[in-house]
């Protein structure tokens, strides 16, 4: 060893000595405590009948999915399921854990008389998720079946690249127990869900509180003594709570206006994992945006990076698709080359469009008519920057106008085609591009009206193979299509956050449902 | 008085089947409803969705939908929560008793503010007493509630650390844990009513006081307190139950605010939860309970008339 090399070893060495302490890196797992979670509503605990964050939390931990969302990427990781296989396009075959058992000392198994998960149960809460649930799908299937005591088979009629890896598919499908349906009835079984998870649950008072405590048989070590959602549905008084030492985690913040303040106590920690796309939709069928030109020009008018930066950064990164960098096939940050701020060539654009200021009212018209530009906008940070971006359409002659509503009624109005320029979020799944774009979801999910037999045949095509390149590679084409065609003008991807007291521990954001014990991460709270 | 009574409730059936019917068309011809939220997520089940909206009958017009609805409320049956697919009963059922304490504790905190502050302001007019009832009702009159109970936690709950900040205590805590609980959100809910029958109280005891039988009593020796709280304020009551009964509407209306920022897991809340969701199954159900409320309150104070005020008869 050379004598500068010995020299560098041993400043390691002392600089690790003295720093080790000070930061107080690897203390070892505590056991005992209760977490303390914040909720905006809960009303019911049926795994298949939700579609509520705060419910899908509480569910992620009295139930277990067959897999899980990796924390580290996004990719599906063995839980209830040990391993899986693919033995062609069309099939899924799961291998079960075994010695799993569902939560006893309750109304359906007594204490002593628990059962073991099998095949069975899988089939039959596979076949009642597709049966119920109206806010997930797993996508189209022929059959599910049981092989033997420990073995699945799905069989789906076109192939389902996505069944694991999204994380709205079988990883929100947690694991019922037929028998506890079926005595404790649909409404008994969603005040009193059993599953096999590592909590088991203890008292449930809709919107008030639901307590949790620690499975004693689960098939992992569970270190937290109990969970506890506790109900503020008024997202500031959230946060109020967490600074007050009244919870431990607020598990979404989605907002990034109160990061400002959240990011500066140093007694919590920001933990970001995945977010959303937020974009300017276009309602390619009412006029004037059924034009490419009207649409081109006001991607051109605007600076985006300007009020994203004034806005979001650092909570966000700037988009160019709509497919976020968290899923697996799709990102395409080279789609930057296709969009340009250029307002002088904006204006020229609507020119030749036939659009002038006639009556010198310093707005551009044609045939007497304005060119109006109304953002629909459901309440949010997103405001600010569409406001800033109205502001800067208006400063190349455009009447635009930001207007703020209620949910429901953006929802109404964008599904309803009731639009011509709208706010555009997606939650961004595996599968959000087709849902914003694909022809045959116009009227549901598809507020763009938009409709291109080139792009509905390359998504088609990414659907219906298992392939990871040919997905790729059609949904990057099929976005870029979309995107040159003008149908939307994607702004950022903001991130979420859940924000966490400094004394939790390995504390892993839901994705797919919230999960404080698996094969990955294990939640404990140092006193 | 028994004839009365029955005739009175008998009374509030139309009311209430008016309102029904107002608040099922006015959430029918409002824009948003329920399917198309479930349909703007990216992730949903369209075709459950599209089965759920047949088995509501969502996909028929609002008329027949309101027929529908109907026929099962004289049945006993409230429907199911749209969104929450649970009985609406049950739901109701769950935070009924929530929100008549919270409504109780805070009329109490307006009555046991207002009254005394009232009377003494009367009594000893243009004094600092008098000045400083007059500030504080028109504080509790014109502050926001929604700002007030913001306002509140910070101080209360944040600063001073004296106060939970939210939520009502589980049904096992103490008595103690669970008043206090209650004090914030009591206070910001009853601090509006506190502030208007203090104002009326001042004025009706003023009047009270400046009258002819007041001066008589006084001539005749009677003792002031007893001119105060036998001959003036017995009659001064009169138009603050009046006012009381009719602003317990308002105190109902704002449990939706407060609760939802006290995180109070009551009636209100949910009622909130349901116009967001446009769950109109739960809208109805909720209101209706509210306007019954409303309604059975009005009835019982003015029973209280009588025994307030023997010259009225119901007959």
């Amino acid at each position: 060893m050379s004598r500068r090399l010995l020299l560098a070893v041993v400043a390691t060495l002392l600089v690790s000595l003295v720093a080790l302490p000070a930061t107080g890196v690897m203390q070892s797992p505590q056991k005992g405590g209760i977490l303390r979670i914040a909720a905006t509503t809960i009303q019911q605990l049926d795994p298949y009948k939700t579609a509520a964050n705060d419910e899908t939390n509480v569910i992620g931990l009295v139930f277990d999915p067959l897999v899980i969302i990796g924390k580290d990427g996004f990719e599906a990781k063995p839980h209830l399921a040990e391993s899986w296989e693919r033995p062609d396009d069309y099939t899924w075959i799961f291998h079960l854990r075994k010695g799993v058992y569902f939560q006893e000392g309750n109304a359906v198994f007594p204490k002593g008389a628990r059962r073991e998960v099998t095949a069975d149960d899988v089939v039959y809460s596979i076949n009642r998720f597709m049966n119920v649930s109206t806010a997930f799908t797993i996508g189209e299937v022929d059959e599910v079946k049981a092989l033997d005591r420990y073995t699945v088979q799905i069989t789906t009629p076109v192939p389902n690249p996505f069944l694991v890896d999204d994380p709205n598919r079988l990883a929100s499908v947690g694991i019922v127990p037929k028998e506890a349906v079926e005595k404790l009835g649909e409404d008994g079984f969603a005040m009193n869900p059993i599953g096999s998870g590592p909590f088991i649950l203890k008292s449930f008072a809709p919107d008030q509180s639901v307590v949790l405590e620690r499975n004693p048989d689960y098939w992992l070590p569970v270190y937290l003594d109990g969970v506890e959602f506790v109900v503020i549905p008024d997202p500031t008084v959230q946060t109020m709570a967490l600074t007050a030492g009244e919870v431990d985690v607020v598990p979404y913040i989605f907002n990034v206006d109160a990061m400002a303040t959240l990011s500066r106590n140093p007694r919590l920690q920001m933990l970001s994992r995945g977010g959303s796309y937020r974009g300017i939709g276009f309602n390619v069928t009412t006029p004037p945006f059924d034009e490419f030109a009207v649409r081109d020009a006001i991607s051109k008018a605007v600076d985006i990076d300007a009020a994203f930066n004034a806005v979001v950064a650092p909570h966000g990164e700037r988009a160019y698709g709509q497919c976020p960098p968290w899923v697996p096939h799709g990102y395409d940050p080279s789609l930057k080359e296709i969009w340009k701020y250029d307002p002088k060539e904006a204006v020229e654009i609507l020119n030749a469009a036939g659009f002038r200021d006639t009556n010198g009212d310093g707005i551009l018209d044609r045939n007497g008519q304005p060119l109006k530009v109304e953002i629909k906008t459901t309440p949010g940070s997103q405001i600010r920057v569409l406001t800033i971006l109205a502001t800067q359409l208006r400063q190349i002659g455009i009447d635009a106008s930001v207007l703020q509503q209620d949910v429901a009624v953006w929802a109404d109005d964008v599904i309803n085609g009731n639009t011509g320029v709208f706010f555009d979020l997606s939650f961004a799944g595996a599968t959000g591009l087709h849902s914003l774009f694909h022809s045959s979801v116009i009227g549901m999910t598809n507020g763009h009206y938009y409709s291109n037999p080139e792009v509905d045949s390359l998504l088609d095509q990414a659907l219906s193979t298992t392939d990871p390149e040919a997905i790729a590679s059609n949904w990057k084409q099929a976005q870029r299509k979309i995107m040159e065609d003008r149908a939307a003008l994607p702004l950022y991807f903001e991130w979420a956050y859940a924000i966490v007291s400094d004394k939790v521990h390995d504390f892993v954001p839901a994705w797919g449902g919230l999960h404080l014990v698996s094969l990955e991460n294990n939640v404990w709270l140092s006193r | 008085m028994t004839g009365y009574i029955v005739r009175r409730l008998l009374t509030t059936i139309p009311v209430l089947l008016g309102i029904t019917f107002i608040v099922f068309a006015m959430v029918s011809l409002a824009p948003g409803d329920a399917i198309s939220l479930m349909l703007g997520s990216e992730t949903a089940n369209v075709a459950n969705v599209e089965r759920l909206r047949r088995e509501l009958g969502l996909d028929l017009p609002w008329y027949e939908q309101y027929l529908r609805y109907m026929k099962g409320l004289l049945t006993g049956d409230m429907g199911r929560s749209i969104t929450y697919k649970r009985p609406v009963v049950d739901m109701i059922r769950e935070r009924f008793n929530n929100t008549l304490i919270l409504a109780a504790s805070s009329t109490l905190f307006a009555l046991v503010i207002s009254l005394p502050l009232g009377i003494a302001a009367a009594y000893q007019r243009r004094s600092w007493i008098d000045y400083g009832a007059s500030t504080l009702a028109m504080l509790g009159v014109s502050l926001p509630s929604f700002y007030l109970g913001l306002l509140l936690i910070i101080v209360f709950g944040l600063n001073l650390g004296w106060l939970p900040i939210r939520g009502m205590a589980s049904r096992s805590a103490s008595l103690g844990t669970y008043i206090r609980h209650l004090i914030l959100p009591s206070v910001t809910l009853g601090s509006g009513l506190a502030g208007i029958l203090t104002r009326l109280t001042r004025s009706s005891v003023l009047e009270a006081l400046s009258q002819d039988y007041v001066r008589t009593a006084r001539a005749k020796g009677v003792g002031e307190r007893k001119v105060l709280y036998k001959h003036a304020l017995r009659n001064a009551l009169l138009p603050v139950t009046t006012t009381f009964g009719l602003q317990f509407g308002g105190l109902l209306g704002g449990a939706a605010i407060i609760e939802t920022i006290f995180s109070w897991p009551g009636v209100g809340m949910l009622a909130v939860n349901a116009v967001k969701q446009r769950d109109i199954p739960l809208i109805q159900g909720t209101t209706l309970v509210f306007a019954l409320g409303f309604v059975l309150v009005t009835l019982v104070v003015d029973i209280l008339y009588v025994a307030i005020d023997p010259r009225i008869r119901y007959e």
